[in-house]
């Protein structure tokens, strides 16, 4: 129902420049994650479009209209935006009932209209027999959805959601996560979500910008994002990948550090190379059969899975294999390396220089 | 088994514990019950002092020495026959001084006393010795001379013939002697020759130490009294532990009943704690329980009770000539309207400053924020002082600048201080920072989320701290106007200064001038502060059981970063009235006391050169009396912070690190304190701290610092509490984990982390007691003035410059000791 443009949008507080050159389009109905380490500039993007942070340079619009930028900028109030705090933000001195009725109160909604209007967003939010409770009565699970059914009780054409789930234990976090999903699907309304689990960023998403230092890595959707990786950076903030550098050279990569051992590949890269591997795609084979050939010399058996490290030459691999391998593997066993996957990325310093900063 | 083993040591702890406890109970009413003897003993005895006791203890060995040294050797150089002759006339010599002195015939009671005796001699010489010093023949100091000039053969041969001649009167006397004894027949004779012989026995003359005698002297009037402490001292059967009941009986008592209480304290706090285990931590809390019991529980206790059994027995009498008293009533009136006058003021004026200066982009928020707490931190009789200035109806600036700008010639007006308008005035100008400093510190804990949340939901700025942010600090609010209510309520030092020429009275001008009247003015001064009192308790129970239940904001270790609400085209008007306030209440009465600690007539301007002088300032810096005075206020101020900081530290790591049942009693008893009116502390101590209830520190520094502690103890507390709040127990454990011993613990991590709050929390104990009035106007002795006491002397008797000079030096001092309290924690804290 909305769209949100942003045009070149930089933010700085004093000296530190925390987001360089915003220049996005999220589109109508789009459910729309930034995600990135903290400090990486994604909660000053959300607060810029609710309009509690004003752009350095650059402009926003949201649907058509110009909300921020130049001598414009719209106060928060007046965006028509719901939004969910990292807190919750809930009110103590209110009830269920009344924070939630907070925004349509503010509009002088007529009374009746109210009742009826917060009575079915709470049951949206399975909040409806809570309504008299306060805010000490409830649990931080409660307390999240009073949050989101105020949030969503003016019917705003735009959701912004910073961080909801991070306060919430595992279990409560996944079933919210698809309650979130649920409930933007049958509302149509568009979704920037903030976070930095990219777990979470995955399984909602429609599309994932991947955001470091305040610029933006990559922005895909989470499929892509993952397997298509634009940088070194985004290949090693999703899921797990280690990188080993080569030389690219008449058709294979020779790894220096696994006593020259190499592997086949055709693609266009020459000279010094980073070759980036996520350890599921790599698979136990006889030693005779391997692309690589090593010792195994530990592994660790986490039920689905089977967590190894194999040295090969000077350099300790690390190998995701099914669980039922396990039984079949002996520490100090000589072993067989097939790497079915993996990403060549030119090794110019960049991987170090990105990784640094990373928490 | 192991779990078998584990219950029956830990019964085995639990009995011994209680056992231990059982052993402490028994002496706490063994020294109850020794007290009680001996009060029952000190009630039939016929001395004057208890001291009595004491002093017939040390006169004892003395009296044995003498004995031994001077009198024996010589009677067994006698021959048998002389012997028995001296101890006859001994006896009858007894008989006749004792007579005497108690102007009866004692001869019975002499032989009753001796028959008792297994060596009669050695008793009856005793006896005489010793009533001899206290009432024997003189000598006069002429003839002292003459024995004390004695070589020691010649003192030896001199007191042999004495002692031959008591036994025979026809002896040839000594040169001395002679003379001496020239007017003298009969035993009044002898009786004289006796006194020279034990006089001879020192050369100063004093065979007994003058001391001793002089002070049984005053212990023991009566004759009756005298006769008795001979016969004591002589038997020597006061022993050390009988004449420290004796001597101290109400202290006795007293132990015995806290140790009592301590006991029985101790055992329902193991009960509910369940571990049984006695630990240092018990001592400690108990020792600061006793302390508040005894300084302030037992005061205000025995304050109650005097007021309404002032003779023993139950009565309204006291309460209703005091309330029927038309400056009384006026008194009670005025102070609820000043009070309630100066807390509505105070509160809306605190709120919208706390939250321009917190959430808005005013200008210079920093600024202002500071200069609005430094009002907190200066003498509130400085400030009165200043608006006398500005406001007299006759010569205050103002009015004389409003009287050329108006034209209204020289009638006094239109702005007069001396009114109720004026102390409400001056009130609020002194104690909104209180209100200020609760409600911004209550903003700045908020969520800034929460406000965030209503301007997404449509709310304009304004309507959100309407709606969210007052709702939200209305706790804080209400702790805060309480706060500022109590604190004129309880006020003496402005009331004092504006309210005593303007006839405009309040409940603590009217105690204090209710004490100066003397025993008949304490029962009425009593009647008043109970009323005091009771206020105190009300809005005390209100603030911290109603409102502290209804506290939204919590302390949350998260800092945040405030909403700051943009002014716009308000910004500059609103800064430009902030500065203007702030100019007014807070520069211009400094300015004020600047200038007219340079003026010779206060009356007239500075900038008349025969006006200007700085001799006030020379003055106060050289007049001896006033360095006391500054000397005294250092010392109770250093004292009292020093003191208090300890008991903050470690009633603080009780409260934060551990979990023992009765943390809060204590903490508890010094949040009490410190809302219990100053005048009514000093009242309650003045009543029970002169020895009636076995401690006596009336007219001495110590009862000034007890004051001190229990009225400002709580500032430091809460200061170091919260500090070691915000640290995390891990941060301890890993100490101890890597090797650390707790004391090594407490003084590389804790101490440091908390320095800063510790060196804070001193300096909020030092500052209000370096310049306290209220309490020590009742509690000064001659030598133990203060600097604030000396100020406010000078400005109602003496001479206004020099006050406001000694006004500006404090002011100096304390602006001095915040930067130096900055510097010190580098910047985390100031006032």
């Amino acid at each position: 129902m909305a769209t949100v443009t942003i045009k070149h949008v930089t933010k700085a507080f004093g000296d530190n420049v925390v987001l360089k050159e915003f220049n996005e389009t999220f589109r109508d109905g789009e459910f729309v994650t930034l995600l990135g380490p903290s400090g990486c500039g994604k909660t000053t993007m959300l607060r810029i479009i609710a309009g509690f942070e004003k752009p350095s340079s650059g402009e926003l619009y949201i649907d058509d209209q110009l909300v921020s930028g130049g001598k414009t900028f719209v106060p928060p109030e007046k965006r028509s935006v719901g939004m969910v705090f990292q807190s919750y933000a809930v009110w103590p001195h209110m009830n269920v009932f009344d924070n939630v009725a907070y925004p349509l109160t503010i509009k002088k909604t007529p009374k009746a209209e109210i009742k009826e209007r917060v009575d079915k967003v709470l049951e949206i939010v399975h909040l409806s027999q809570y309504a008299q409770r306060f805010p000490n009565q409830l649990s931080g699970g409660q307390q999240q959805r009073v949050a989101l059914a105020r949030a969503l009780v003016a019917a705003p054409k735009l959701l912004l959601l910073d961080e909801p789930l991070s306060n919430l234990d595992a279990k409560l976090r996944e079933s919210m996560r698809f309650e979130i999903k649920e409930i933007q699907k049958q509302l149509g309304i568009t979704v920037v979500y903030v976070t930095h689990d990219q777990t979470e960023a995955m399984a909602m998403s429609d599309r994932i910008f991947l955001i470091n230092r305040g610029v933006v890595q990559q922005c895909d959707s989470p499929e892509n994002i993952y397997n298509q990786p634009a940088n070194q950076f985004v290949a090693d903030f999703l899921g797990k990948v280690e990188f080993f550098k080569g030389e690219a050279k008449e058709g294979k990569i020779t790894f220096p550090a696994m006593s020259n051992q190499f592997i086949s590949y055709d693609g266009p890269k020459t000279g010094r190379v980073e070759v980036a591997v996520r350890p599921e795609n790599i698979e136990f084979v006889a030693p005779e059969e391997g692309q690589l050939r090593g010792t195994l010399e530990a592994q660790y058996y986490l039920g689905d899975v089977d967590d190894c490290r194999v040295r090969v030459g000077d350099t300790l691999v690390r190998v995701i294999a099914p669980g039922h391998v396990f039984k079949n593997l002996k520490d100090g066993q000589e072993v067989g390396l097939n790497v079915r996957e993996f990403l060549v990325f030119d090794d110019d310093g960049m991987l170090e220089q990105l990784l640094q900063i990373q928490t | 088994m192991q779990v078998q083993r584990d219950l029956q040591t830990r019964n085995q702890g639990e009995l011994r514990c209680k056992l231990v406890l059982l052993i402490v109970l028994l002496l706490g009413a063994a020294l109850i019950g020794a007290g009680v003897w001996g009060m029952g003993e000190l009630a039939t005895s016929s001395f004057e002092q208890e001291g009595a006791y004491g002093i017939i203890y040390q006169l004892s060995p003395q009296l044995n020495s003498v004995y031994e040294k001077d009198i024996r050797p010589y009677m067994e150089k006698l021959d048998a026959s002389t012997r028995e002759t001296v101890n006859a006339k001994a006896r009858e010599l007894l008989i006749l001084n004792w007579s005497e002195q108690a102007k009866s015939d004692q001869t019975a009671l002499v032989d009753s006393v001796l028959a008792s005796e297994k060596d009669p001699e050695a008793a009856q010489m005793k006896l005489l010795a010793v009533s001899y010093s206290m009432a024997g023949p003189k000598v006069s100091s002429k003839e002292k001379k003459v024995l004390a000039a004695f070589s020691d053969a010649e003192r030896d041969e001199f007191r042999l013939q004495a002692l031959g001649a008591i036994a025979n009167d026809q002896a040839e006397l000594p040169e001395v002697l002679v003379s001496a004894t020239a007017k003298d027949e009969g035993m009044d004779k002898t009786a004289k020759i006796l006194q020279f012989f034990l006089t001879a026995a020192d050369a100063e003359g004093n065979y007994l130490p003058k001391e001793i005698i002089n002070n049984l002297k005053k212990a023991a009037r009566s004759a009756n009294a005298r006769l008795t402490a001979y016969q004591m001292a002589e038997k020597g059967e006061i022993n050390f532990f009988s004449q420290l009941i004796l001597s101290n009986t109400k202290t006795v008592v007293l132990v015995g009943i806290t140790i009592l209480l301590d006991v029985l304290l101790l055992f329902f706090l193991l009960k509910a704690d369940g571990g049984w285990q006695l630990s240092f931590k018990w001592l400690i809390i108990l020792a600061i329980i006793d302390f508040m019991l005894l300084f302030q529980v037992l005061p205000m206790i025995y304050l109650v009770i005097t007021a309404f059994f002032p003779e023993g027995r139950f009565t309204f009498e006291v309460f209703a000539r005091l309330y029927t008293y038309p400056m009384n009533q006026g008194a009670l009136v005025n102070t609820l309207i000043a009070a309630g006058a100066t807390m509505v003021l105070g509160t809306l004026l605190a709120f919208p400053l706390a939250w321009l200066v917190g959430r808005t982009n005013m200008y210079g928020r920093k600024f202002f924020r500071s200069l609005f707490v430094l009002t907190y931190m200066v003498p509130p009789y400085l400030g009165a002082m200043a608006w006398l200035r500005l406001l007299n109806p006759n010569v205050g600036t103002i009015n004389v600048i409003l009287r050329s700008l108006f034209g209204m010639g020289d009638t006094p007006g239109p702005l007069n201080i001396y009114t109720l308008g004026g102390l409400i005035w001056v009130l609020t100008t002194f104690y909104y920072p209180y209100a200020f400093i609760t409600i911004s510190r209550a903003m700045e804990k908020m969520d800034p989320s929460l406000e965030e949340a209503s301007r997404i939901s449509g709310a304009s700025p304004l309507m959100t701290v309407f709606k969210i942010t007052l709702p939200m600090a209305t706790p804080s609010l209400i702790a805060g106007a309480l706060l500022v209510f109590i604190s004129a309520a309880s006020c003496y030092g402005i009331p004092s200064i504006i309210g005593a020429p303007g006839k405009v009275h309040t409940v603590t001008t009217r105690i204090i001038e209710y004490m100066g009247l003397g025993a008949r003015g304490i029962s009425d001064a009593t009647g008043l502060a109970v009323f005091l009192m009771a206020i105190a308790m009300i809005i005390l129970f209100i603030s911290d059981f109603v409102i502290a239940k209804k506290q939204y904001i919590t302390v949350s270790g998260k800092s945040t970063r405030p909403n700051i609400v943009d002014l716009g085209k308000w910004r500059i008007p609103v800064t430009a009235i902030v500065t203007l306030f702030a100019g007014v209440v807070i520069v211009l009465p400094f300015v004020t006391i600047l200038t007219t600690s340079f003026k010779l007539d206060v009356g007239k301007s500075m900038f008349d050169p025969a006006n200007f002088t700085t001799e006030n300032w020379t003055t106060i810096f050289s007049r001896t009396e006033t360095i006391a005075c500054l000397k005294n206020s250092l010392i109770f101020g250093v004292v009292t912070a020093t003191i208090g900081i300890v008991i903050a530290c470690t009633m603080s790591y009780l409260l934060q690190r551990t979990r023992i049942k009765g943390r809060k009693i204590p903490d508890f008893l010094i949040a009490l304190g410190s809302g219990t009116p100053s005048v009514v502390i000093a009242l309650g101590l003045i009543m029970t701290m002169k020895g009636n209830f076995g401690i006596n520190i009336y007219n001495t520094a110590y009862i000034i610092i007890v004051a001190y502690l229990v009225k400002y103890l709580m500032m430091g507390m809460r200061t170091v509490v919260s500090a070691m709040s915000q640290i995390h127990v891990s941060l301890e454990e890993c100490s101890q984990i890597s090797g650390a011993s707790w004391v090594k613990t407490m003084l590389k991590i804790t101490g440091p982390l908390i320095f800063p709050s510790i060196a804070a929390g001193w300096f909020l104990i030092f500052i209000p007691s370096f310049y306290e009035l209220s309490m020590t106007t009742l509690l000064y002795s001659n030598s133990t003035k203060t600097i604030g006491f000396q100020l406010y002397e000078y400005w109602t008797f003496t001479n206004q410059p020099q006050a406001c000079a000694m006004a500006f030096g404090i002011l100096i001092i304390v602006i001095v000791l915040n930067f130096v309290l900055n510097r010190l924690t580098k910047g985390e804290f100031s006032i």
